[in-house]
Order: structure tokens, then C-alpha cells, then sequence
């Protein structure tokens, strides 16, 4: 026996009983749902009464609206300004940086957009690369763990010759040759952490310094 | 930015630039809703002197704490929340007045009800229309005053500041149900009071 399918709410027209008050209000307002309403505009065409609380609701809803403003004295926005402390500029970037960002939204969809595209094509390319066994994928890996690594030890060797040959910092001769004994994984490893480390703390004292200790408003 | 026309910029990103410091930004968002939330408030506490005082508190709030701003929620819903709480915090501590546009009864001399006289802003160009407006308006602002404050705030929110359903929820901090409960219980006490007028 089939069993009847109480998931789905069932729209029962009104045939001869006048509309409930709720149907008769979203009929007012505009807010029925189409199939409802379809259904209850037939039942108001046919029923002076049912037509005449939906005029009625119509009626009180459009004198709701019609309800003016009411403004405050002339010396209000001025009184508010005095009160409020404008809030400084409290972004990381520098102001003469900024104006390199877009300033709107669509700017912004813009700015990613022609970010995307570079990347877009360099995917495609080392898709297309891989695709076609050009390249097979260890020897492009290999290839990239070797640059990385030769970069950064040059990097690294030339900052450190940099500091050595200054003369400045000559007490750092030690450490130097304490750093040049220490392996390549070693540095890579700490260059990266510093690369992470170092941005991350400053954003947290930017992030600390620019929260005020008021109560939260939205709560 | 100093010249950007912010009459066109979203309330979002005006607030964006209110956060960046911009005075210009704050003094936008005052002129799109200090007429909205002072007639808010207007309606919920019933005294111009309070109202004035409160739409000015709910300013200050939400202007030095715009930094905490959270771009998830509408800043019209965050504004009309916060002026709606204090409203209702503060007729929590006190006996509402009535509702009068010819200044508070409890002015003693015609000064006082002068400045204590609400001023609108007429939505006809029609002076004969906004007249008879005036005196249907004043009909209805006296039976908005007589409903229970929670009431009288869902049906401004819904009926004069044409705020959907969802919006008015998050305002209120009530579920949806309870909001349409509010609003269908003020209509329906709204149509009793303005029986007279065949509303």
C-alpha cells in the first residue's frame, strides 16, 4: 500500500471557506508563493468579503509606507562627529602603496583576474609539458629542488660574504664559519621558517595594536 | 579617494573607508541613516528629547566601534539592532510618553512645545496630499503607540522602512516564526484600531 508523502507540505485551495487571515495578508503584501497565489487570487475575484479584508490589508500597508521620516534636530550630525573618534589608518600597507591596489570591489575582481591569467597560462603550459612526456614529472621535480636550493645558498653565501667583507660586523666571524659547516638543509630549512616567522609576528603586533579594548557591538 | 562620490558606494564599502579613516565616510552613512533610525527610535520611545539622545548614542557606538564591524552582516541590520536595544533598554526603565507630532504633552510653556514639535519629511510633493497624509499618519502613529514595544518595532522595520522578514529577524535577535507572529499580531491590532478609518 502506498504510503503518503507528509514531506512535502500540501496546498489545498479554498474552494468555499473565506481565506485565513495570513493568506489573505501575504496576498496584500505580494508575499504568496505563485502556485498559492494563483489559488487565492481566484478565491478573492469570487468573494466580496475575502476582496475586501485584502483591500483592507492593502490599504493599512500602503498608508504604513506612506508614514514620513521624522528628522532630528539641525545640530545632529555635528553633535555625533564630536563624539566619535575617527579611526586612524590602521592597515599594514603604507598609504603611498595602497593607492597601487583597487579601490572597489570590481577593482579588485579585475586585479585577481589579471593575476589569474599568468597562472592560468603556466598551468597549462606544464599541463601541456606533462601531456606530452617532454618533461616527465621526477626529473621537472628534481630539477626544482636543485634550483631552489642552489638559489638559496647563493642567496645565503652572498649575504654572508656581504657581512664579512663590511667589516662591521666583525665579531660575526665565528658565527660565519659556524654557518658554513652547517648543512644546506639546515639553512634551507631555517630561511624558510624565517620567511614565515618574520611576516607572521609583524602582522600580529599590527593585528594587537589596532584592536580597540571596548565591549564588542555586535553582541 | 578625496574624490570619490560616495552618494553611489555601497554602505559595505563605505565602511570600508570609514575604517581607513575617512571623515567623508562617516558623515555618508550619518546622512543615509539618521533619519531611518531617528524615526526608529522615534516610534519606539515616543519623546524627542530621549529619541535625539539615543539615535545620537547608537551613532557614536557604532561609529567607534566600526573597526569591529563584521562585513557578514548588513550595517543597516547592525545599526537598527543596536538603536532598537538601547530603545528597548531604556523604555525598560521607564514609562513610555504618548504619541504626539505637535510636541510632548508633557511640555508646560509654547516654547517647550515648540522645540519639543517632531519635524517630517514629506514623502508627496502635494501639499494638499501630505495634509490629509498628516492627519491619516498621526491616526496611525497613535495606534502604532498603542502596541506592545516588540510589536511596534517589527511592523516599523516591516511597513515603514520596508525591512524583509530575514533582516528584521537578525535585528531583533528572534526566529523567523516569531517575527512573522509579531508582525501578523500587529496587523491585526493595527486593523482594530483604525477600524474607523476602513483600513
Amino acid at each position: 500500500m502506498k504510503q503518503p508523502d507528509h514531506s512535502r507540505r500540501e496546498f489545498v485551495p479554498y474552494p468555499s471557506a473565506h481565506l485565513p487571515d495570513p493568506i489573505l495578508e501575504m496576498l496584500a503584501e505580494g508575499t504568496l508563493p505563485l502556485e498559492e497565489q494563483t489559488a487565492a487570487v481566484a478565491h478573492v475575484e469570487a468573494c466580496h468579503r475575502c476582496a475586501a479584508e485584502a483591500e483592507g490589508y492593502r490599504t493599512m500597508f500602503e498608508a504604513l509606507a506612506q508614514l514620513p521620516h521624522f528628522a532630528p534636530s539641525a545640530g545632529f550630525s555635528d553633535a555625533v562627529m564630536a563624539r566619535v573618534v575617527i579611526a586612524q589608518q590602521t592597515s599594514p600597507v603604507p598609504a603611498w602603496a595602497t593607492r597601487w591596489f583597487p579601490a572597489t570591489r570590481r577593482g579588485w575582481w579585475l586585479f585577481i583576474a589579471a593575476l589569474m591569467v599568468p597562472a592560468v597560462l603556466l598551468g597549462t603550459g606544464v599541463m601541456w609539458a606533462f601531456s606530452r612526456s617532454v618533461v616527465p614529472p621526477s626529473v621537472l621535480a628534481q630539477w626544482s629542488v636543485a634550483w631552489l636550493r642552489d638559489a638559496t645558498w647563493a642567496g645565503v653565501s652572498r649575504v654572508v660574504a656581504w657581512v664579512a667583507e663590511s667589516g662591521v660586523l666583525s665579531w660575526g666571524q665565528d658565527l660565519i664559519t659556524a654557518v658554513s659547516d652547517v648543512s644546506t638543509g639546515v639553512l634551507v630549512t631555517l630561511a624558510f621558517l624565517l620567511a614565515i616567522a618574520i611576516p607572521l609576528s609583524a602582522w600580529s603586533l599590527v593585528h594587537l595594536l589596532r584592536i580597540p579594548t571596548g565591549k564588542t557591538a555586535h553582541a | 579617494l578625496k574624490t570619490l562620490d560616495f552618494t553611489t558606494v555601497s554602505d559595505h564599502d563605505l565602511v570600508t573607508h570609514a575604517q581607513s579613516g575617512s571623515e567623508a565616510a562617516y558623515r555618508e552613512l550619518l546622512g543615509r541613516y539618521q533619519r531611518p533610525v531617528f524615526s526608529l527610535v522615534y516610534r519606539m520611545v515616543r519623546d524627542r528629547e530621549l529619541s535625539e539622545d539615543l539615535a545620537q548614542e547608537t551613532f557614536v557606538k557604532v561609529f567607534n566601534n566600526i573597526s569591529r564591524f563584521d562585513p557578514k552582516y548588513k550595517f543597516s541590520s547592525w545599526i537598527f539592532k543596536i538603536a532598537s536595544n538601547l530603545a528597548i533598554d531604556t523604555l525598560r526603565r521607564r514609562e513610555p510618553d504618548t504619541v504626539s507630532l505637535d510636541g510632548s504633552r508633557h511640555a508646560r510653556t509654547p516654547d517647550e512645545v515648540e522645540s519639543t514639535r517632531i519635524t517630517v519629511e514629506s514623502r508627496d510633493a502635494n501639499p494638499e496630499e501630505f495634509v490629509e497624509a498628516r492627519e491619516l499618519g498621526a491616526e496611525i502613529e497613535e495606534a502604532i503607540g498603542t502596541l506592545r514595544v516588540e510589536y511596534r518595532t517589527a511592523i516599523v522595520l516591516r511597513h515603514v522602512e520596508g525591512r524583509p522578514y530575514e533582516e528584521i529577524a537578525e535585528i531583533m535577535s528572534l526566529p523567523l516564526g516569531t517575527v512573522k507572529t509579531y508582525i501578523h499580531r500587529a496587523r491585526s491590532e493595527l486593523r482594530e484600531s483604525l477600524a474607523h478609518l476602513r483600513c
